[in-house]
């Protein structure tokens, strides 16, 4: 006779099935957390009534249509995308005999990025993010001024995108396919294309480019499968 | 009059609980891998973190800052998630007018309050070497790469140990929960 199996919470069968889930707090995550925080400290441990609102950096443009295929998380983009530009470059910058340190061993060299269009995201209580190296860089090939006028464009456009301009946004977007058809932010750039477009509210468009972000990016981070409440 | 100039500008006073914020921010990243660890949905974690702080803030005082903290970090993860879970369970939205309640009952209620007991009553039963792996890299929430270095192990060394530690623990948890011990 088959033994019945005792009934677990599911914190508990969650902690003993350990899948793959990400260790580091993202920087918007990150940010919003330390402002409510802060907040609560400053009221002596009580939670203001208003927390999760007030003390929430104010929200980014919402697509004008309900998209269950992606959401995308575009700060979080940005950042990652400015993390592994940066980090690409300051590891190639590293002196030829510092190379061959092992990154394991090395002590994190923490990298602080903090443009004006990502501190914009940010609550104004809110510290600057400073971010560790990322752990792994997607290309050894140098990035250098490409790179980063790449990143600078990518910057524009997702600046444009929070100030709600979304023309201005996919026409950044688009000079930055253009220049860099397949250059190390694309994956970043054809995410915050879909939110651009969505945003405009040309719907079937952007459903059109989130199918096409599904299909060359299936693994991406940026692609996720659940809904918000 | 005086020149506004000689007013001296008073001392910035310290933040309200800067340490105790200094280091939930160093915990940050912990908290978060734990949170989603435990099965926290993403839209959540935001409430989450800010419980965790609140009790955080709350027992301040009375922390004993020279044991390792990121044990009883897990604790208080691992407590606030259930107790979310249970109140989004009681406040979801029902059609019915008469809405079954499916709220857990005294027996899930006293299994609820022994789940963490459980587990740490079944980490001891896992052996010494596989245990400290799992430990270090479950509930410390240390990389492979340090806990090769501290227990002067290979990566696959330690990816070895911490495979079968989690099948014995998961073995151990589900047979003392089977068996009814008191934990």
């Amino acid at each position: 006779m088959k033994r019945r199996e005792p009934t677990l919470e599911p914190e508990l069968e969650a902690f003993l099935n350990p899948r793959s889930v990400e260790r580091r707090a993202p920087p918007e995550v990150r940010a919003r957390a330390l402002a409510r925080v802060r907040a609560i400290a400053a009221a002596g441990g009580q939670i203001p009534p208003n927390a999760s609102l007030a003390l929430a950096p104010p929200p980014l443009a919402r697509p004008a249509s309900s998209h269950g295929l992606v959401r995308i998380v575009l700060p979080a983009s940005f950042a990652a995308a400015a993390v592994v530009a940066v980090g690409t470059v300051a590891v190639l910058r590293v002196p030829a005999a510092r190379a061959p340190t092992p990154a394991t061993s090395a002590q994190p060299v923490a990298v602080v990025f903090q443009p004006a269009e990502v501190s914009s995201l940010l609550p104004p209580a809110a510290t600057p993010p400073v971010m560790a190296p990322p752990k792994a860089v997607r290309s050894v090939r140098p990035i250098g001024e490409a790179g980063t006028t790449e990143l600078e464009l990518l910057g524009r456009a997702q600046a444009a995108y929070t100030q709600r301009d979304f023309s201005r946004a996919l026409g950044l977007l688009g000079e930055a396919n253009r220049r860099f058809p397949n250059g190390h932010l694309a994956e970043e750039r054809e995410a915050l294309r879909v939110r651009s477009l969505m945003g405009a509210g040309r719907a079937v468009e952007g459903q059109r480019a989130a199918a096409a972000f599904a299909v060359r990016f299936p693994r991406s981070v940026l692609l996720s499968k659940e809904r918000k409440p | 009059m005086g020149s506004l100039h000689s007013i001296r500008r008073p001392a910035r006073l310290p933040e309200p609980g800067g340490e105790c914020i200094q280091l939930f921010e160093q915990e940050l990243d912990y908290l978060y891998g734990t949170l989603r660890r435990l099965g926290a949905p993403p839209s959540d974690i935001d409430d989450l973190l800010q419980d965790i702080f609140v009790v955080l803030y709350r027992h301040w005082p009375t922390l004993d800052l020279t044991r390792p903290l990121r044990p009883w970090l897990f604790g208080v993860a691992f407590r606030v998630v259930r107790a979310h879970r249970r109140r989004r369970a009681r406040e979801s939205p029902w059609t019915g007018l008469d809405p079954v309640d499916t709220s857990d009952g005294p027996d899930r209620m006293l299994e609820g309050q022994q789940s963490l007991a459980l587990l740490w009553a079944a980490l001891d039963l896992v052996p010494s070497s596989r245990r400290s792996v799992v430990m270090k890299h479950d509930l410390e929430g240390l990389e492979i790469v340090e806990i090769a270095q501290q227990l002067s192990m290979t990566k696959f060394g330690v990816y070895a140990r911490l495979y079968k530690g989690r099948k014995e623990l998961a073995s151990a948890v589900r047979r003392l929960a089977r068996e009814g011990v008191s934990t």
